[in-house]
C-alpha cells in the first residue's frame, strides 16, 4: 500500500467511526424528536460514507449505503413514514454498516445475507423483525490503530514551550560552563516551571467529553426497555466534562452494566409503576461532573430502589450483626461476590448479578464505586476514578534499598510504629485512636532482605470503607509520579498495579492499595 | 517567480479533503480548505483563491448557497467554481450551473480529469 493510501485509509477509518456514531445517535433523536434537520443530517452521513466508499472502491459497502440512503432519501421527500420498525432497520443497517466497513478495511468484498435481507426489509412497505448482526460472522475488526483527534491549539501550545524548553536547556548548559551557582538555579528554575506547563498540556491533549460514551448507552437502554416492556428515557448530564481518553475505554463497560441493571433490576413495569403512585415511564440521568482531581459519574434511576430487608437477610446469612448494620453498611453488600444462584443475588440485591465486576472494572482504573438509595424511590450508583491513568499524585516509601510508590489519594496519614512492635515479623493489628487497624509489613510481603531499621513507620491506607496499616522503613513523602504499565511479559505481580521512573532512574513500583487492603483483612 | 496559485477546497469530509491533498501536493500550488459553506466564504472573501473545488452536500449552508454567495461578491465574482457532485444525480449538475458554478466533476473523481479541469481553468 501507498503512503498515501494508507493516510487515506486511517483517515477513512476515523471519519466513518464518526459518521456512524453520529447516524446512530441522530437516528434515535429523530425517534424522539421527529425533526427533519435531524434527518437531514443523517442523510448527509450517508451521503459522505457513500462518497468515500465509492473514491476507496469499496464495492458492496458503496452498493448498501446506496440502498439505505435511497430510504433516507425517501423520508425526507415524504414519501414514506418514518415508523419505529423503519428507525430500528436503519439502526440496524447502521450496525451492519460497521461489519462492512471492517470488512471493506480486511479487504473483504461481498454483502453478508443478513445485511442483504435488511436491504430487502428496507425496501419493502410492509416491514418484518430486526436481524440480529454477526448472524453470518461480522469478519474481525480490521487492524486496529488508537487515535485521537486533537485541537491544533493545543499542539501549537506544546510546541511553543517544546521551543522554549530547548532554549533554556541551551542556556543551562552555558551557565553550568561558565556562570555561576546562583545563575545556573535561576536558568533551572525556569525549566522546571516550563516542564510542568508542558506536562499539563500534555494532559490536557488526552482529555476528551464523556458525551459520546453517555451516548452509547442510549441504543442500549432503547432495546432493553423494549424488550421488557418497559418505558423509561435517559437523562445526559454534564456531557461536555472531560476526562482521560484511556479512561473512557475503562468505563464502557462498568457503565453500561450499571445502565443494564438499572433498566433490569431498578425500573418497574409501567403497571407497577402506576400501583406505586408513579409516572408510568421511568427515568434514568446519566450525570458526570468532577471533584478535585477526580471524575464522578453517578447513574441514577427512580426504581425500587435497593431492597434492605432482603439485605439484612444477606448479611445474616453471611454471619454478621444484621440487626446493627447501617443503611450504608447494607448497601456495601451489594458488591459483594453473588450468592449461589443469580436468582437469588438479583432477588437479594435488587441490583442483579455482577456489581462485584462493575466494581473490579472500577477499581482497575484506580477508582471506587459505591451505591444508595432509598427503597421504593431510587437507586444512585456513584463511580469515582481519578482523571488520568498516565500519571498519579504519589507518596513515595522506601523499604531495604527498594522504594515504593502509593496513590496519594489512598494515603491517610503516618504513624511510628510502636516500639513493642519493632523487630516482630508477620503482621498485626495496632490500636488507631480506639479502633482497630490490622498491618502488613511490606518487607514481607515483597521479600526485601538486608537489616531492620531502628525506627519503622506505619502508612495508613484507606479506600472506600478499609483501613489499613502498611509497615515501612522510610517516609519519602509526594511527588507527581508518570506512570509505566508494566510489560505484558511479566504479569502483576499481586499488590502491583504499575511502575514509575524514580528521581535517581531506577524503576520503582506502583503499589495497588485495594488487593493490599484485602490482603491485611483477610489476615486479620 | 509569479505567485503561487491558490486552490481552496470545500468538503465537510476531511478524508475527501486529504484526497485532494495528497493528489495537489507538490504541484507548486497553496492548499487552503474549509469544511463547510460558511467558512468556505469566509476564506474565499479573505484571500481571493484562484479556483474553488465544492462540495454540494455540507452541514449548513450547501454547496448551492454558497455559489450563489460567492457570486454575489465583487471578490469571488469571476473565481472559477468547480462544483463536486456525487455520480448519478443530474439534477445537481443543473443545479450547479443554474447557481452560477463554472463546471463541476463527479465523485469518485479520475484523477486525470480533475488535473485537466484545473490546469485549463487556471490558465484562463
Amino acid at each position: 500500500m501507498t503512503i498515501d493510501r494508507e493516510l487515506i485509509i486511517d483517515s477513512f477509518r476515523d471519519e466513518t467511526e464518526e459518521l456512524l456514531g453520529d447516524m446512530e445517535a441522530g437516528l434515535l433523536a429523530f425517534e424522539a424528536h421527529p425533526r427533519e434537520e435531524v434527518l437531514r443530517s443523517i442523510f448527509r452521513g450517508a451521503h459522505t460514507l457513500k462518497g468515500l466508499a465509492l473514491s476507496l472502491q469499496f464495492a458492496s459497502l458503496s452498493d448498501f449505503i446506496h440502498g439505505v440512503e435511497d430510504v433516507l432519501a425517501s423520508l425526507l421527500e415524504r414519501r414514506r413514514l418514518a415508523t419505529g420498525e423503519l428507525v430500528t432497520l436503519l439502526l440496524s443497517a447502521v450496525d451492519h454498516l460497521r461489519g462492512l466497513v471492517a470488512a471493506a478495511l480486511a479487504g473483504e468484498e461481498g454483502i453478508p445475507a443478513g445485511a442483504r435481507r435488511l436491504l430487502e426489509q428496507l425496501g419493502t412497505p410492509g416491514l418484518g423483525g430486526l436481524v440480529p448482526v454477526g448472524a453470518e460472522g461480522v469478519p474481525e475488526e480490521a487492524r486496529r490503530v488508537r487515535t485521537l483527534r486533537v485541537d491544533v491549539e493545543k499542539l501549537d501550545r506544546i510546541a511553543t514551550l517544546t521551543g522554549e524548553l530547548t532554549i533554556a536547556r541551551g542556556r543551562l548548559t552555558q551557565v553550568l560552563a561558565k556562570g555561576s551557582a546562583q545563575q545556573a538555579r535561576s536558568v533551572h528554575q525556569e525549566a522546571e516551571r516550563l516542564h510542568l506547563e508542558l506536562q499539563e498540556e500534555v494532559r490536557r491533549v488526552r482529555m476528551v467529553p464523556v458525551g459520546p460514551l453517555f451516548r452509547q448507552n442510549l441504543r442500549a437502554m432503547r432495546e432493553l426497555t423494549a424488550a421488557q416492556r418497559k418505558r423509561a428515557r435517559l437523562v445526559l448530564e454534564g456531557e461536555d466534562v472531560e476526562v482521560d481518553t484511556a479512561l473512557v475505554e475503562g468505563l464502557r463497560e462498568p457503565l453500561l452494566h450499571l445502565v443494564r441493571n438499572a433498566v433490569d433490576h431498578g425500573l418497574e413495569t409501567p403497571e407497577a409503576r402506576r400501583e406505586a403512585g408513579k409516572e408510568s415511564s421511568g427515568m434514568l440521568v446519566l450525570h458526570a461532573f468532577h471533584e478535585p482531581g477526580m471524575l464522578v459519574v453517578q447513574v441514577s434511576d427512580d426504581g425500587r430502589g435497593p431492597r434492605y430487608g432482603r439485605l439484612r437477610e444477606r448479611a445474616r446469612a453471611l454471619g454478621r450483626d444484621a440487626e446493627r448494620m447501617t443503611k450504608e453498611e447494607l448497601e456495601e453488600l451489594v458488591f459483594l461476590p453473588g450468592l449461589s444462584t443469580a436468582e437469588k443475588v438479583t432477588e437479594v440485591s435488587g441490583r442483579g448479578l455482577g456489581m462485584d465486576v462493575v466494581r473490579r472494572g472500577v477499581e482497575a482504573l484506580r477508582g471506587m464505586v459505591t451505591l444508595s438509595g432509598e427503597e421504593g424511590k431510587g437507586t444512585t450508583v456513584t463511580l469515582r476514578v481519578p482523571l488520568t491513568l498516565a500519571s498519579i499524585q504519589g507518596f513515595a516509601v522506601g523499604v531495604g534499598d527498594e522504594t515504593y510508590v502509593l496513590p496519594l489519594e489512598s494515603v491517610q496519614e503516618c504513624l511510628e510504629l510502636p516500639t513493642d512492635r519493632h523487630g516482630q515479623s508477620g503482621g498485626g493489628v495496632l490500636n488507631l485512636r480506639g479502633e482497630p487497624l490490622p498491618y502488613l509489613r511490606l518487607r514481607e510481603l515483597f521479600g526485601v532482605g538486608g537489616p531492620r531499621p531502628a525506627r519503622e513507620s506505619v502508612v495508613v491506607l484507606g479506600h472506600g470503607e478499609n483501613q489499613a496499616g502498611l509497615v515501612v522503613d522510610e517516609l519519602y513523602g509526594k511527588g507527581h509520579r508518570v506512570l509505566k504499565p508494566l510489560d505484558r511479559l511479566f504479569p502483576h505481580p499481586p499488590g502491583v498495579s504499575g511502575s514509575t521512573l524514580l528521581d535517581d532512574g531506577r524503576v520503582g513500583l506502583v503499589l495497588d492499595v485495594p488487593s493490599l487492603l484485602k490482603e491485611a483483612l483477610r489476615l486479620r | 517567480m509569479a505567485h503561487k496559485k491558490k486552490i481552496l477546497l470545500v468538503d465537510d469530509s476531511r478524508t475527501v479533503l486529504l484526497m485532494h491533498q495528497l493528489l495537489l501536493a507538490d504541484r507548486g500550488y497553496e492548499l487552503l480548505t474549509a469544511r463547510d459553506g460558511e467558512e468556505a466564504l469566509e476564506k474565499a472573501l479573505a484571500t481571493r483563491p484562484d479556483l474553488i473545488f465544492l462540495d454540494v452536500l455540507m452541514p449548513g449552508m450547501d454547496g448551492f448557497e454558497t455559489c450563489q454567495a460567492l457570486r454575489a461578491h465583487e471578490t469571488t465574482r469571476d473565481v472559477p467554481i468547480i462544483m463536486v457532485t456525487t455520480s448519478g444525480e443530474p439534477q445537481n449538475i443543473q443545479r450547479g450551473f443554474d447557481s452560477g458554478c463554472t463546471d463541476y466533476i463527479t465523485k469518485p473523481f479520475n484523477d486525470n480529469e480533475l488535473l485537466d479541469k484545473l490546469e485549463r481553468y487556471l490558465q484562463q
